[in-house]
Formats: C-alpha cells, sequence, structure tokens
C-alpha cells in the first residue's frame, strides 16, 4: 500500500510527512511524497530528505499558482504511476477542494481534517475535527482508496534524516477548463504572525473603529506578543488580511487575550490549544466566556487602556 | 440560464446539543437550518437569475423535515424544488453522486452554484467532489462572481491569496461566507411559498439503488472546554483597576506573564 503525500508549503511539508508516516506505521507500505509549483527544486530535495524517500518533482511554470484542476490531475497521473492507493494531503482550504475532485474523479472515499490515526482490531480509525472544530469524529473507510488531507498542527514535524532521491517528472496540462488569471498573495506583517505567536492579542466586533485597533496593538506590543482579529473584522471589513480562527488561522499561544469577540465556534476552536485564555466583553452572556479562564465582563475601551498602562508599570 | 443551487439541511453548530455524560454530539435534537453556505449560494443564484434571466432550481438531499427550508427557498424566490431522500447511511461520496446523477437526469444545467464549506460538518468535499465526477470546471470558494451567458470568473480567498478563476459554462461555483448577504422573504412570499409543490425524488429514481458510503462516521464526540471560568464583573467602571490588578497577578501565577 503506497501512501502519496502532498503539501503547500516549504513550512507544513515536515508536518504533513509527519501525518503521512503515522499511518503508514499502521498500515505499512511505502510513502511518496510530491512536489508540485514552478522553481521548487530546491524545495524537493529538502522534501527528499525530510521523507527519506522518493520524492516526484513537477515543476512548470503553470504550475507556479495553485490550480486544482491541473494539481489534481499531477497527483493523479503520479499516484498512477507509482500505485497509490492513498493520498494524503495538507488541510488547508486548497487541499480540502483538491481532496473533494481527486476523490470525485477516482470515486473513492475523501476525509478531511484528519487529526490522529488508530488501528482498532484489522480496522483504521481516522480521526477527524467536525462541527466547526467543536467535535472530534471517528471514522471509517470501506473502499482501498481514499484520500484524506492531515492537519498540520496535529502531528509533530518530522526532521531531515536525508536518504531520499528526487524523481523529475513532466505532465502535459493541455486543455485546462480553468484558467488562473490572476493571483494576489497575503502580505502579512511581522507582527501579525500569529501560529508560533507566545501571547496573542485578538480584537472582535466590539472594536468599533479600524483606528481603535491602536489599543489592540498597543496591548500586544507590551506583552511582547502578535495581535489578530476574528472573521469579520478581516473578511468583511479589511482591516486585516488573515484572521483567527479554524477556518484562518489557528493559534496555540501561552497567553490569548480575546477583546471584544462573541465568541463564535468557528472563533473558538481556533484558539483551543491556547494554555491561558482571556476575555473582555460588555456582554456577560457572551460565549467565549465559557471559553475563558479568566473573564472581565465590561467596557474594552476602558479596560484595555488600563490595563496598557498597568503592563507597561509592571514591565518598568 | 438555467441555474442549479444544492442546499444542505444543517446542524446549527452553536446551538449543538451535547450528552454531558458520553460528550456524544447528538444531532437529532440539535436545531437545523438552511446551513449558511448554501443560503449564499441561493441568493447569489436568484441575483444572477434577476440579471440574466432563467430558472433557479433547488435540490435538497435530507429528510422531510428538511421540507422547511425547501420552503424557505421558495420564498426567497427558487422556481422548482426537489427533495431527495438519502440512504440510511450516506457521506460526500453518496451526496455527490446523488447531485450528479441528478444533473444528468433534470439538466443541464449552465451553472451549478454551492456552499464552498458547510458551516457545520466543515469538509469543503460536495461541490469538488462533483466537479471531479461530473468532469466539470471547479470555481471554488468564490467570494464575488461575474457570470456571463458564456463564461463565469470569480474571485476566490484560498488562505494563501486571492486568486481570479475563469472558466466557460457550464460550471460549478461554490460560494464562501463574504458572498452577500441573503435576503430574508417577506410574509406574503412566504404564505406562497407554502402552497407550491415540493417535488421528491428516491435515490431508486436516480439510479442509484445499492449504492453505499465510502466513508462511515462510527462516533461523535463534542471537544471538552476545560476553563476555570474566573468571570470579573467590571460593568462599574471603578472596579477596573482592581480587577486587572487580580486578573495579572493571576497570570503571573499561571506563569503566562
Amino acid at each position: 500500500m503506497t501512501i502519496l503525500v502532498h503539501a503547500f508549503s516549504e513550512k507544513t511539508y515536515p508536518q504533513v510527512i509527519a501525518g503521512g508516516k503515522a499511518l503508514q506505521e499502521l498500515i505499512g507500505g511505502d510513502l511518496i511524497a510530491t512536489v508540485i509549483g514552478h522553481g521548487v527544486e530546491e524545495l524537493a530535495e529538502k522534501v527528499a530528505k525530510l521523507s527519506g524517500s522518493k520524492v516526484y518533482l513537477v515543476d512548470k511554470p503553470e504550475l507556479e499558482i495553485y490550480n486544482p484542476e491541473a494539481y489534481a490531475r499531477v497527483l493523479i497521473e503520479i499516484a498512477k504511476e507509482v500505485g497509490a492507493k492513498i493520498i494524503l494531503l495538507e488541510s488547508d482550504i486548497k487541499g480540502k477542494i483538491l481532496a473533494g475532485i481527486l476523490s470525485g474523479k477516482l470515486e473513492c472515499g475523501a476525509i478531511n481534517d484528519v487529526i490522529e490515526f488508530e488501528k482498532r482490531g484489522d480496522k483504521i480509525i481516522y480521526k477527524r475535527v467536525t462541527y466547526a472544530g467543536r467535535a472530534v469524529a471517528e471514522e471509517e473507510t470501506t473502499g482501498e482508496s481514499l484520500v484524506i488531507s492531515v492537519n498540520p498542527g496535529a502531528f509533530k514535524p518530522v526532521e531531515e534524516s536525508g536518504g531520499g532521491e528526487v524523481v523529475k517528472k513532466d505532465i502535459i496540462l493541455e486543455d485546462l477548463k480553468v484558467v488562473v488569471e490572476e493571483y494576489k498573495p497575503k502580505e502579512v506583517a511581522g507582527e501579525m504572525r500569529l501560529e508560533d505567536a507566545e501571547v496573542v492579542v485578538g480584537a472582535g466586533r466590539g472594536i468599533r473603529k479600524q483606528e481603535d485597533l491602536e489599543m489592540i496593538k498597543e496591548l500586544a506590543k507590551v506583552l511582547g506578543g502578535s495581535w489578530g482579529v476574528t472573521r469579520p473584522l478581516a473578511a468583511d471589513y479589511g482591516w486585516a488580511p488573515i484572521w483567527i480562527g479554524i477556518s484562518g488561522v489557528p493559534i496555540r499561544p501561552k497567553l490569548y487575550i480575546a477583546v471584544g469577540i462573541s465568541g463564535q465556534p468557528q472563533h473558538t476552536s481556533g484558539i483551543r490549544d491556547s494554555k491561558i485564555i482571556v476575555a473582555i466583553n460588555k456582554d456577560p452572556d457572551a460565549p467565549i466566556f465559557q471559553f475563558a479562564d479568566y473573564g472581565i465582563v465590561g467596557d474594552a475601551y476602558q479596560i484595555v487602556p488600563e490595563l496598557v498602562k498597568k503592563l507597561k508599570e509592571l514591565k518598568g | 440560464m438555467k441555474i442549479l443551487v444544492g442546499i444542505k439541511y444543517g446542524l446549527k453548530v452553536e446551538n449543538l446539543v451535547i450528552d454531558p455524560r458520553s460528550r456524544k454530539v447528538l444531532e437529532a435534537d440539535t436545531p437545523k437550518q438552511m446551513e449558511e453556505l448554501s443560503k449564499r449560494a441561493l441568493e447569489e443564484a436568484l441575483r444572477i437569475k434577476e440579471k440574466l434571466g432563467g430558472a433557479v432550481t433547488v435540490v435538497c438531499i435530507g429528510p422531510q423535515e428538511a421540507r422547511k427550508i425547501i420552503t424557505e427557498a421558495y420564498a426567497m424566490g427558487a422556481d422548482d424544488a426537489y427533495l431527495i431522500t438519502p440512504p440510511e447511511a450516506y457521506d460526500s461520496y453518496i451526496v455527490s453522486k446523488i447531485l450528479s446523477a441528478f444533473y444528468k437526469t433534470k439538466g443541464p444545467f449552465d451553472l451549478v452554484l454551492l456552499g464552498g464549506i458547510s458551516t457545520d460538518s466543515f469538509t469543503a468535499l460536495v461541490g469538488s467532489r462533483l466537479s471531479g465526477e461530473l468532469g466539470l470546471p471547479l470555481l471554488p470558494m468564490a467570494k464575488k462572481i461575474e457570470v456571463s451567458e458564456q463564461e463565469v470568473v470569480v474571485e476566490s480567498d484560498l488562505g494563501d491569496g486571492t486568486y481570479k478563476l475563469r472558466s466557460k459554462l457550464p460550471a460549478i461555483v461554490t460560494v464562501s461566507l463574504e458572498i452577500n448577504e441573503p435576503r430574508i422573504p417577506k410574509l406574503p412570499q412566504i404564505l406562497k411559498a407554502k402552497k407550491k409543490p415540493i417535488n421528491e425524488l428516491k435515490i431508486d429514481d436516480l439510479g442509484l439503488a445499492g449504492e453505499t458510503p465510502k466513508v462511515l462516521i462510527t462516533d461523535t464526540k463534542a471537544y471538552e472546554e476545560k476553563r476555570k471560568n474566573v468571570i470579573w464583573d467590571a460593568s462599574d467602571p471603578s472596579k477596573i483597576p482592581e480587577i486587572i490588578e487580580n486578573l495579572i497577578n493571576k497570570l503571573k501565577e499561571e506563569g503566562v506573564l
């Protein structure tokens, strides 16, 4: 049984390969990785060291930017060539979409957002996050073929061990039905790098104007942390390119302070791995308080500046 | 323009009913609704119809209770609606099989609109599976759609950036939360919608008898939210300094300051 593994960035390959290896341990067989893109030879070399396996490299200008149809064709062709029955992807939105196209074409099962594999008797149990991150479902499969995507944060990244080998492969991509006409990458400011931050301050709809984010940023600064926003502030108002939450960036800081955030499931599921959660909200019934270790019911516009002042005194 | 919209009878995740002892999610007891993204797909279809003319056909795969969201779809402006009873156990494989059989039987359609990632199960599989199965172009997670008689252009946020995607029709477009704010039907529309017939189909009618799911859910357990829930009331602002001192002391004790 061969598992074909694909991730979308240098950062997530070690985690997604770790997910692939976790499954390989239970079912045996080979693991083969793919690197798809343009000018990604170096990445392929690195992935070979990480996986210690064969890495199929497909490097073409038309693959520089993610195109679900093109990427699906490449993966299907490689899976066929190496006889992979399982395709394992990274479960960001791009991977989830790809998992759908691949499983539709291959008429096989699909499971997105896997966080753990378990062997029970002769069955493999796939645990995945569901209900906007509020629950974990256990799933079993009936057929032999399967497409899954794994949640990168759920697997401990593998280290480079060497021993892999890059195999260059050309795949003809004619007659693509969908054309990517434009791609604007998100430019995320350094202060907003949320995944690895030890302290994060989050702002929600209780923050009424974009200028008022200044006090959120100031609180983050005095704590030596990063700041972020909820989905509506990013996606609807455009105050930030990314948002904290299971549909955006899940975070796992030591300290998370939620300011003016009501606590929608999408958000609270993305902050679950924080060590300590503090909530500041004027509504005592806001769901966020159920997810908080410490909460203050009151006006964020008075509480945050006072908190900044006291912390500054403390830090001298 | 013939538009097909799939709507999901989904769970209200914010009102998820959880058995406190076993942590099992009690789906049957959880309130349900027209899933938010599929509602936006319907809204977008109606806006396209208002601009270009044509008809909007709605299909829902679900139990008899789902009739209520079909009536809602009629009230919003759908022309024609089908309720399809799924087999007892079903997964994304069965759902996309049903939709593709429906597309072939009742179609062709110029455009298929679906939610990009359902707010309850969160898998993003159905629209993308359907495109794989039917071999139709997929334009996923649209936050903006422009359709003409021959082609469709969408703008999508796929996490790492914004993509502008173009394809010829027929095509499948899945939508994201930002695309629109769905209309709220008025009373006369609701009353009229209640009189509209709901077409019903069984999987046998679509030639899918005997199809079984590829993935089975065997258990679903909600996360336990283990937090301390120490809450201070600062609705009287004079208490703020004292409360902040308490908070800072606690954060020091926790070792996070």
